[in-house]
C-alpha cells in the first residue's frame, strides 16, 4: 500500500498531519517534538525558493506568531506557530539552499522544530494524512491552483 | 515512425538539456517524430496525468521512459530497439 497520496500531481504523504490553508505540514517526532515544513503545493506555488530566514531559536512563540519566513522570487510566506512552544531548532542546510524546500519539501527541506505545549490540542487544527488528499483536492479546485510540478532531483517520499 | 515525446515545464532548469537532446535526435534520424508536452498547459497536465508523469522532463520513447535527462546513449538504444519492433519480418 502506497505512503503517499497523489492529488492533482501533488504529494502528500499519509503519515503526516496537514493544515491546507496554510500548506504547512507536521510530523509527529519522539518526545512530542514537532518538525514543521511546507508541502509539496506550496513549493509549486511559490517557485524555487531563494530564501529562508528564522526567528530566535530556544524562544517561545504563541500560536499564530512567525517562527521562519521563506521567500521565493514570486511568494513571501510565513511559517506561523501552529501551536504554543519552543522554538527548537531550525533546518540551516537552508541558508546555503533554500531550493531544498523545493526539492525535498518532506525530508532535506524541512523548516523547523519546536516542542509544543499541548500537543493533542494543537493537533486539532491539523488533518491527517488521508483526510488532507480529499481538502487539498476541493481547496485546489477552490483556488483554481495548478498541478504540482517536480523538477529533475526532486525526492519523492517513498525514494 | 518512432514517437518520442518530452514532458517540459517553463520553471524547470534541465529541461533545456533534454530539448536540446531530442531535437539533436530528430536531426540525425529522420524515423524518429519528436513531440513536446508542456505541463504549464492545461492540455499537457492531462497527458502528464494519463501517462503518468510525475516529474519533469520525462522522456518516452514509445513506451520507454527517462526520469531525467537520459543519457544520449540509452536514449539511442531506446530508439534501436525501437526500430527493431518495427522491422518486417525477413522469410527464411
Amino acid at each position: 500500500m502506497s505512503k503517499t497520496a497523489l492529488v492533482r500531481s501533488c504529494v502528500l504523504p499519509l503519515d503526516l498531519h496537514y493544515k491546507i490553508e496554510e500548506h504547512v505540514w507536521l510530523r509527529i517526532e519522539a518526545d512530542e517534538i514537532i518538525t514543521l515544513g511546507f508541502t509539496d503545493v506550496a513549493q509549486t506555488t511559490a517557485g524555487k525558493m531563494l530564501v529562508v530566514s528564522f526567528r530566535p531559536i530556544g524562544a517561545r512563540y504563541a500560536k499564530g506568531k512567525t517562527v521562519a519566513i521563506v521567500e521565493s522570487g514570486k511568494w513571501l510566506g510565513p511559517l506561523r506557530a501552529p501551536m504554543n512552544g519552543t522554538l527548537l531548532s531550525a533546518n540551516e542546510a537552508l541558508f546555503e539552499d533554500a531550493a531544498l524546500v523545493n526539492r525535498s519539501p518532506y525530508n532535506k527541506g524541512w523548516v523547523v522544530r519546536m516542542k509544543p505545549d499541548d500537543l493533542q490540542t494543537g493537533l486539532q487544527d491539523f488533518l491527517t494524512g488521508a483526510e488532507a488528499a480529499p481538502a487539498y483536492e476541493n481547496f485546489m479546485e477552490r483556488r483554481n491552483l495548478d498541478d504540482c510540478i517536480h523538477c529533475e532531483g526532486y525526492e519523492f517520499p517513498d525514494d | 515512425m518512432i514517437e518520442v515525446r518530452v514532458f517540459t515545464h517553463p520553471t524547470c532548469a534541465t529541461c533545456p538539456n533534454a530539448i536540446q537532446m531530442v531535437q539533436r535526435l530528430a536531426a540525425q534520424d529522420p524515423q524518429t517524430r519528436i513531440k513536446f508536452v508542456s505541463l504549464a498547459t492545461v492540455n499537457g497536465r492531462e497527458l502528464a496525468k494519463a501517462e503518468n508523469v510525475l516529474s519533469v522532463p520525462t522522456v518516452f520513447v514509445e513506451q520507454t521512459r527517462f526520469v531525467g535527462v537520459p543519457r544520449w546513449d540509452d536514449l539511442l538504444e531506446a530508439v534501436a530497439r525501437e526500430k527493431q519492433k518495427i522491422q518486417p519480418v525477413q522469410e527464411a
